[in-house]
């Protein structure tokens, strides 16, 4: 051949980390631009000043015709913003990561039991009105919820010390149904839910009214376990060429398979915790991921994370003025955009990958 | 390096495979055996992915299923039978997982695939490529994967007449560098040509095993295939090789 390696991964490379880095700026932007998104307009001047006061601590001189925007922005944008960020990029990578242990483009971390275990936590919560953990029992029920289902599922898939895939997938998905079914009967019988829309809010997921006292646990727990997603890229490479491979080849497999379920169920079962069940996220941010920057996943990982950021950001600014007055959950949003998104690229893998 | 087995026997349940004690030296050694005999069952236990029930079976001493998974990678490596189905990945990126217990460099990932002559490939959707193709971008991991032991189970297979001088070649060549070679083969004349040991299996025993001209005979063949065979002089009939090939 005429060309040579060094030259090639030169270009490469930097065309590689001109895209990452051009997702960031994209991402920078779309969370700037969101500070303007809502009901209430702020001007410009009034956030750079803002800004100003909450970076570099000064005091804008016209400091109290400020306070009514300061309130906005520091109690309802931002944390609003910060949420879809975390939120979005916890399901992205988990989608990633889940993605790559089955060596199915279809699966989502919901798929393991995460969506309905929350749910029943949620739907308790609200519907028998428990307070044990105060103020946020809702959340809190929802993720210990969550980590019980996907737990149970994972111990019910155990065959010889292993954990086969298909087992899992299976048996996710009909202990899942079966609590759906729980969560479905709780809601008609449960006279506090009837036309209650905090729980259909929560099902259809929602950024509204989330604070910062818990996005910042949440937070916490998102950036560790997304850093050890992130840390097992090359074993999750060779998980995608099959088991047998990538024990072959020196992983080991049934560790990183356990500590990926792991991860990422503590990660997105915190999302969801505050966020309620926002869909096609983790579906569907891996593929467009993968049409970017091609299948490894030390490139698809972060990216699916970045990408599920700026979706779920711009799909919380639609929701936040597609009808005046009133806001409609993110869930609905992006199922809306999703659907069809996911209808094209299901096209697009037909010929491609996942037609044998 | 040497591979002793000692009333190794494996059971999963659906099948099992027993050998009482058998030691394999030779450079280049040949499974042979029909469907079902428990020859990939043989290489993988070999290759440490399948735990022996009970025995023993030890590589230059090291009882392999015991050993850490990367230190037994840089040991043995393994090109199976099926060919995987990864999402998107590129030839180069199919070549670099191999490379996951010795820490190679991309350069090195990419040399292997020039050394099968399918540098043009290393960019390529791995899943739009045919089968052989796929098969020899795995073997290049192979070579990537740079163990001392390499197995295969039926490499040929897929293989058109140009890959599978490739691969006869690229054996050859491992040889020379000093690699020990254990190969599942149905193609006979290749079996013969290209082994020194043979290893003969049925219904998951080794019913024969010895050095390649005293283990192929009539009887043998017959025996593992239940089949008659019948041992007959080429030299009258026509036969084509590329010119390269056979010296």
């Amino acid at each position: 051949m005429s060309f040579r390696l060094g030259e090639i991964k030169g270009l490469l490379t930097l065309r590689i980390s001109l895209k990452l880095t051009s997702l960031i700026f994209i991402l920078a932007a779309v969370g700037f631009f969101s500070i303007f998104i809502g009901p209430v307009k702020l001007p410009i001047r009034s956030v750079l000043d803002i800004f100003q006061y909450q970076f570099l601590g000064t005091h804008p001189a016209r400091g109290s015709s400020l306070f009514l925007d300061y309130t906005i922005v520091y109690y309802v944008r931002e944390p609003q913003i910060l949420a879809a960020i975390i939120v979005g990029a916890s399901l992205g990578i988990g989608g990633a990561v889940v993605q790559s242990i089955f060596r199915n483009p279809i699966t989502e971390p919901y798929i393991i039991g995460i969506s309905s275990g929350a749910a029943l936590g949620a739907v308790m919560a609200i519907g028998y009105n428990i307070l044990i953990f105060g103020f946020y029992t809702v959340q809190i029920l929802a993720f210990l919820s969550s980590l019980t289902v996907v737990s149970l599922i994972y111990f019910m898939s155990v065959r010889r010390s292993r954990v086969p895939i298909t087992y899992f997938l299976l048996i996710g998905i009909s202990v899942s149904l079966l609590i759906s079914a729980v969560v479905a009967y709780v809601m008609i019988t449960n006279t506090r839910l009837a036309g209650e829309s905090e729980i259909l809010s929560w099902l259809m997921g929602s950024l509204q009214a989330i604070g910062w006292k818990e996005l910042i646990p949440v937070s916490g727990i998102i950036a560790v376990t997304s850093l050890i997603n992130l840390s097992m890229s090359r074993e999750l490479d060779a998980i995608q060429m099959g088991e047998d491979h990538a024990s072959s080849v020196g992983v080991r497999v049934e560790l990183v398979k356990r500590v990926g379920i792991i991860s990422t169920t503590l990660g997105v079962s915190a999302a969801v915790s505050i966020s309620g069940l926002i869909g096609f996220v983790g579906l569907i941010m891996p593929h467009v991921a993968r049409l970017i920057f091609g299948g490894s996943n030390k490139l698809v990982l972060p990216a699916s994370a970045i990408l599920g950021a700026i979706f779920l950001l711009l799909a919380d600014d639609v929701s936040r003025v597609i009808i005046s007055q009133q806001v409609v959950p993110v869930g609905i949003i992006t199922s809306f955009v999703g659907v069809p998104v996911f209808m094209v690229l299901l096209r697009r893998l037909a010929f491609g990958y996942y037609e044998n | 390096m040497k591979i002793e087995f000692n009333n190794l026997q494996f059971n999963n349940g659906r099948f099992s495979l027993e050998i009482e004690s058998m030691n394999l030296r030779s450079r280049v050694i040949g499974i042979l055996g029909p469907n079902g005999a428990g020859k990939s069952t043989l290489l993988k236990l070999i290759d440490g992915i399948l735990h022996p029930s009970k025995g023993s079976l030890k590589i230059n001493g090291y009882e392999i299923s015991k050993v850490e998974p990367r230190r037994r990678a840089r040991l043995v490596s393994y090109l199976p039978q099926e060919i995987p189905n990864p999402f998107v990945f590129k030839a180069i990126d199919v070549v670099r997982i191999y490379g996951y217990s010795n820490h190679g460099s991309d350069e090195l990932a990419f040399n292997a695939l020039k050394s099968l002559g399918i540098s043009d490939l290393a960019f390529v959707d791995f899943n739009h490529m045919s089968g052989g193709e796929r098969r020899l971008v795995m073997l290049a991991g192979l070579i990537y994967q740079n163990s001392n032991l390499i197995l295969m189970d039926e490499p040929e297979s897929f293989l058109d007449i140009a890959h599978k001088v490739i691969l006869r070649e690229a054996i050859k060549s491992l040889v020379r560098d000093g690699k020990q070679i254990i190969i599942v083969l149905h193609d006979l004349g290749d079996l013969i040509r290209l082994t020194d040991e043979i290893v003969m299996m049925k219904k998951g025993r080794v019913l024969y095993h010895g050095s390649t001209h005293e283990v192929i005979n009539e009887r043998t063949l017959s025996d593992i295939f239940s089949l008659p065979f019948k041992h007959r002089s080429v030299t009258d009939t026509y036969e084509f090789y590329p010119a390269d090939f056979d010296e």
